[in-house]
């Protein structure tokens, strides 16, 4: 699936798709913005973002 | 409401105060993104409030937008065995809870703490080690 081709897809849930496309081509640096509702979407964004900041701790680690 | 028992420490990103029944208590501040400077200036103020005694520790990180891998990883290790002896992490939206839950998991701190949606269950829990 292509998620450019969705139509009326949520942002919040494609800031979700960016941060997981990132996360799995190696690209740890990213960091996704949250609202201030602090809702489940936003819940799953700050995990993704801790993700991938231990992701790259850890690949800095090995890598030394 | 259990009182302050003396100065009550503001930093950049937190209030810090020791209660009347020994409890340390830390409030971040509205939409703070905590980083390892806060995380050291909290950690001084901390161990200033204490009396340079090891106490309970309530933070409460309700309106709190992030802590970085740098001051988790701060507060989950040997830093926080200095000065802790229990943690409550009091947490309501999902995205705390998130939080909160990623610490304990994944950083896991080395002294017992836990989640709570409550003041008063969070200073519950922490009354076993006084």
């Amino acid at each position: 699936m292509n998620f450019d081709d969705q139509q009326n897809t949520n942002p919040k849930l494609e800031e979700v798709y960016m941060l997981i496309f990132n996360i799995a081509d190696g690209n740890y640096d990213v960091s996704g913005n949250t609202s201030p509702n602090g809702d489940e979407i936003d819940a799953l964004i700050t995990g993704l973002n801790m993700l991938a900041e231990e992701l790259k701790a850890k690949f800095e680690k090995t890598n030394r | 409401m259990i009182k302050t028992n003396g100065n009550v420490y503001s930093t950049k990103s937190a209030d810090i105060w020791l209660d009347s029944i020994g409890i340390i208590h830390i409030n971040y501040k509205q939409g703070m993104k905590i980083n390892i400077k806060h995380a050291k200036e909290n950690h001084i103020k901390i161990t200033e409030a204490s009396l340079n005694l090891k106490r309970p520790i309530l933070a409460d990180i309700r309106k709190t937008k992030f802590v970085s891998k740098e001051a988790r990883d701060y507060f989950s290790k040997h830093e926080l065995l200095k000065i802790g002896l229990a943690g409550a992490i009091i947490v309501d939206l999902p995205i705390t809870k998130a939080m909160g839950n990623f610490f304990l998991k994944i950083n896991r701190p080395l002294i017992d703490s836990q989640l709570f949606v409550t003041k008063t269950d969070a200073i519950e829990w922490l009354k076993k080690y006084l």
